[in-house]
């Protein structure tokens, strides 16, 4: 037994590291190092992601200017509108195009990383979150609110002390949720918010399972997503939804939405197009001029990125659909970088 | 890119490596998940600068790994070669026998026990860089520990 694992048992109790697991991850994770200079392949990097956000943007721009014009067409017909409370728990995407058979769009980023659907009791929550921050409930004697904020399931209080004396109490003046504060997120770079969004995130990861559960073996799922700002789980099923798939949405009994969402490609669709990609590619030459593919986040097409130039082509996103057999987003994207070996860079 | 952040850059990537080896054994695997906290990082530079941006990486770094199997969007890049060199040295590369063993953990297991092992933290850090409860985080570690410890009592058996 070496120095160690001693310090390890001495310190951890019954968590004893075998001494010689300790010392190889220690030693193999001390002498990796880089093989050439990181910060060129990091800007290169950036770039990339810079662009593929401005793509994203974009997209993003031309379906609200096309939602704008679809609602200004139905409003004067005065028939056409939804009554909300009618509204179905199934949304549907299609694919989009611009009037006269223009050129194919949709988003390239789920709408969880985006979207923050109102809170409907905001007003009043954030009333229950200044009385938290002010008076005797600030500090009594077995526990302190260490901090609380409004979300979607409700007002979320982080404590200090007795945690079961805190959700005891506070849950009764209306707090949803009750969690200890960790000291110890801040050093590892998680602020007060951060760990609300934790706190929302376990109450969205059961849910979660019991839909992968419940839907285990029925084709057409075309993706599933935590949404903490709605406090939903965002599933996505390739239409027509199958009844038992549908069945699933709905509130939880800790507040958590299902939300069924139904699109057109699943994600074998997307993987079938994938490799159809790859020996279009393979075939035309083009595979230099490519950097990635993914599948639209609306589950509508596939996004295929190409390099700046290669990119704006005319015809190559229809050459590319007529390939792949499913509606295609050409975006400008930088192929992604590898690290050079320091031989090469010093050449 | 903001001069601070190349330093930054310069300064922990060497680190950030070494933990994403032990997560992963796999150079490239350590290099690509590096690069996607490093550009996180960078995006949300003004904002970290002046707080830990450091913590952030390697947390960011954990929960990627984490996260690799269940990502939303399954991207397709162009493939590499074979033979490329790997864009990471490791001088001291992990044991067949360790990387085995650290492949029967969970996602949250192996992660447990790579960083009780390589940053020293305790279950209050470990629960921080996972994003669960401390309880959880001393489970995983416990059961991530349990099967190690067999994995590596059998190779003590086998090499007699």
């Amino acid at each position: 037994m070496n120095g160690h694992q001693h310090e390890s048992q001495d310190r951890y109790g019954d968590e004893q590291v075998p001494g010689e697991v300790h010392d190889r991850l220690r030693a193999a994770a001390a002498s990796a190092r880089p093989s050439g200079p990181v910060a060129p392949v990091l800007r290169a990097a950036v770039r990339r992601r810079r662009r593929q956000r401005a793509a994203g943007a974009g997209v993003l721009a031309s379906a609200l200017v096309a939602g704008v014009v679809g609602v200004a067409v139905a409003l004067p017909g005065g028939g056409q509108g939804v009554d909300p409370a009618a509204a179905p728990e199934t949304s549907t995407s299609s694919p989009t195009r611009a009037p006269q058979g223009g050129a194919f769009t949709c988003s390239t980023e789920s709408r969880v990383f985006g979207e923050t659907p109102p809170i409907p009791d905001l007003e009043e929550q954030q009333r229950l979150v200044r009385s938290l921050s002010q008076g005797h409930f600030r500090r009594i004697s077995a526990y302190a609110v260490r901090h609380a904020e409004p979300t979607a399931l409700g007002v979320v209080a982080l404590v200090i002390g007795s945690e079961q004396l805190a959700r005891q109490s506070l849950t009764r003046l209306g707090v949803a949720l009750v969690e200890s504060y960790d000291a110890s997120a801040a050093d590892a770079g998680v602020d007060d918010h951060g760990q609300v969004q934790q706190v929302l995130q376990w109450q969205l990861e059961p849910v979660v399972r019991e839909v992968q559960t419940a839907t285990r073996g029925i084709p057409g799922d075309a993706g599933i997503a935590l949404w903490q700002e709605a406090g939903a789980v965002l599933l996505q099923w390739k239409t027509p939804v199958p009844d038992e798939v549908q069945a699933l949405a709905g509130s939880r009994d800790n507040g958590v939405e299902v939300i069924v969402e139904g699109v057109t490609y699943s994600r074998a669709d997307v993987r079938d197009a994938q490799a159809r990609l790859e020996a279009w590619l393979q075939g035309s030459g083009r595979r230099d001029d490519w950097s990635s593919a993914y599948g639209c986040a609306d589950g509508s097409g596939l996004v295929v990125g190409m390099v700046p130039g290669a990119a704006d082509e005319p015809g190559l996103a229809a050459e590319i659909e007529a390939a792949v057999g499913m509606p295609v987003l050409v975006v400008p994207e930088e192929r992604p970088v590898e690290m050079l070996p320091q031989e090469d860079v010093e050449r | 890119m903001d001069a601070g952040f190349e330093e930054f850059v310069e300064a922990e990537t060497p680190r950030l490596l070494g933990l994403a080896y032990a997560l992963t054994g796999d150079p490239h695997d350590a290099w690509d998940l590096v690069q996607e906290a490093l550009v996180r990082v960078c995006m949300r530079w003004h904002r970290l600068a002046d707080q830990n941006p450091g913590g952030y990486a390697r947390t960011t770094l954990v929960r990627l790994n984490v996260d690799r199997l269940r990502r939303l969007r399954r991207e397709l890049l162009p493939g590499r070669v074979p033979d490329a060199p790997a864009p990471v040295i490791v001088d001291e590369s992990l044991d067949p026998w360790l990387l085995d063993a650290l492949g029967t953990l969970t996602p949250h297991q192996r992660a447990a026990v790579v960083l009780r092992c390589v940053d020293d933290l305790d279950h209050a850090g470990i629960a921080a860089r996972l994003g669960c409860s401390v309880g959880t985080a001393r489970s995983h570690l416990s059961r991530g520990l349990a099967r190690i410890r067999d994995a590596a009592a059998q190779h003590e058996e086998v090499r007699r």
